[in-house]
């Protein structure tokens, strides 16, 4: 049996983007970035919505062993991550978008949770959901198996937070991680 | 800033003292936690509306963490007040002027809890040397937000991150200039 996985970097303030759709004050350095690929490596399907797609697609590009590609570098945690990426199928949850355009990628037009509990209890792997709306509506169903949230030490004032308003939950801490830059992990499970 | 805090950011629901979350991390971690803050406090300072209700709450009480917050020098930052009951309590009309002041004056630390309006014009101002929060395991969903929107962007350095038995977790921080 997988887990649904919402694993996301937010701001303490908690959001993931400012207003203006700006996250650069997210970037992992290379220390969080291994460890985010650590807590991904069995996953196995991702699930987006459009915004997440749009910037993550970028990973189709860029190469799993050395440097080239689209953006500079890249790191080795970039590599890594390039190969979790290509590995994992991938589901686009979009009313509007009229193509997708990576490999292993389908487009569905509604989420719909019971499918997706079911594909997750009969898979070996697991299942990474993200973006905070199309997360908001899975936890709304209470799906989510495990939270990996990672708190940048800054604070934006605005913008698009990782937890919707009107979700309600209770969880379990399940353990903490300190990062050199200041960025804290905390791991939570669904009780 | 000391303050317990949910996943979602509020730090009380909907109803103005609505912190039943707080039951979620209170234990005897928190408490002994607490009494060590407390005990490297020379003044606790509060808004008007976090200043009634913690008034009412302990002046009745006792133990530990009630002699220390009845016994310690208070400042309530409010334009309307006329008095203020509470053992040991200072009115205080322009909080921004008056606390860079108080500041200077002694040697201790002192403490905002709560206070969701003064907390707003002392981070607008800059005044706060160190955010303190217990984050707990629970997405309330509605309620009043402990860092409300429009805040101006600001850095931070992580001074202390310490899980807690109950599932909370005590975060504290410095704000940094970019």
């Amino acid at each position: 049996m997988g887990k649904l996985v919402y694993l996301i970097t937010a701001s303490l303030d908690g959001y993931v983007a400012d207003k203006d759709g700006n996250f650069g004050w997210a970037r992992p350095t290379e220390e969080v970035h291994q460890f985010v690929n650590d807590q991904l490596r069995n996953v196995g399907l991702i699930l987006m919505g459009r915004n997440l797609y749009e910037t993550m697609k970028i990973w189709d590009e860029i190469p799993t062993e050395g440097t080239g590609g689209p953006m500079d570098g890249p790191s080795p945690a970039m590599n890594d991550y390039a190969r979790i990426w290509r590995g994992a199928k991938k589901i686009v949850y979009s009313k509007t978008l009229a193509e997708v355009t990576t490999a292993d990628t389908t487009l569905e037009r509604t989420f719909d949770p019971e499918v997706i509990k079911k594909l997750v209890d009969e898979s070996d792997r697991d299942v990474d959901i993200g973006g905070p709306h199309l997360a908001a509506e899975a936890i709304k169903a209470g799906i989510i198996d495990e939270y990996h949230l990672f708190i940048a030490p800054v604070m934006i004032g605005d913008g698009n937070p990782w937890l919707q308003k009107g979700l309600q939950a209770k969880l379990q801490l399940v353990d903490t991680h300190t990062f050199d830059n200041g960025t804290v992990h905390l791991h939570y499970r669904k009780i | 800033m000391w303050n317990v805090v949910t996943l979602d950011g509020y730090f009380e629901g909907e109803k103005p003292w609505d912190l039943n979350f707080h039951q979620t991390v209170w234990g005897d971690e928190l408490e002994a936690y607490s009494i060590e803050q407390l005990k490297t406090a020379d003044m606790l300072i509060f808004g008007g509306k976090t200043y009634a209700g913690m008034a009412e709450y302990w002046a009745g009480e006792t133990g530990e963490v009630a002699e220390y917050m009845n016994s310690l020098q208070k400042i309530v930052c409010s334009t309307t007040l006329k008095a203020a009951e509470w053992n040991n309590t200072t009115i205080v009309q322009d909080a921004v002027t008056e606390i860079p002041k108080l500041k200077k004056e002694g040697e201790g630390n002192m403490f905002v809890f709560g206070s969701g309006q003064l907390s707003d014009s002392l981070i607008k101002a800059n005044l706060f040397d160190e955010y303190r929060l217990c984050v707990a395991p629970v997405f309330l969903g509605k309620g009043h937000r402990l860092f409300d929107q429009g805040l101006p962007y600001q850095k931070l350095k992580l001074l202390t991150e310490r899980p807690l038995q109950t599932g909370g977790v005590i975060l504290m921080y410095s704000p940094v200039s970019d």
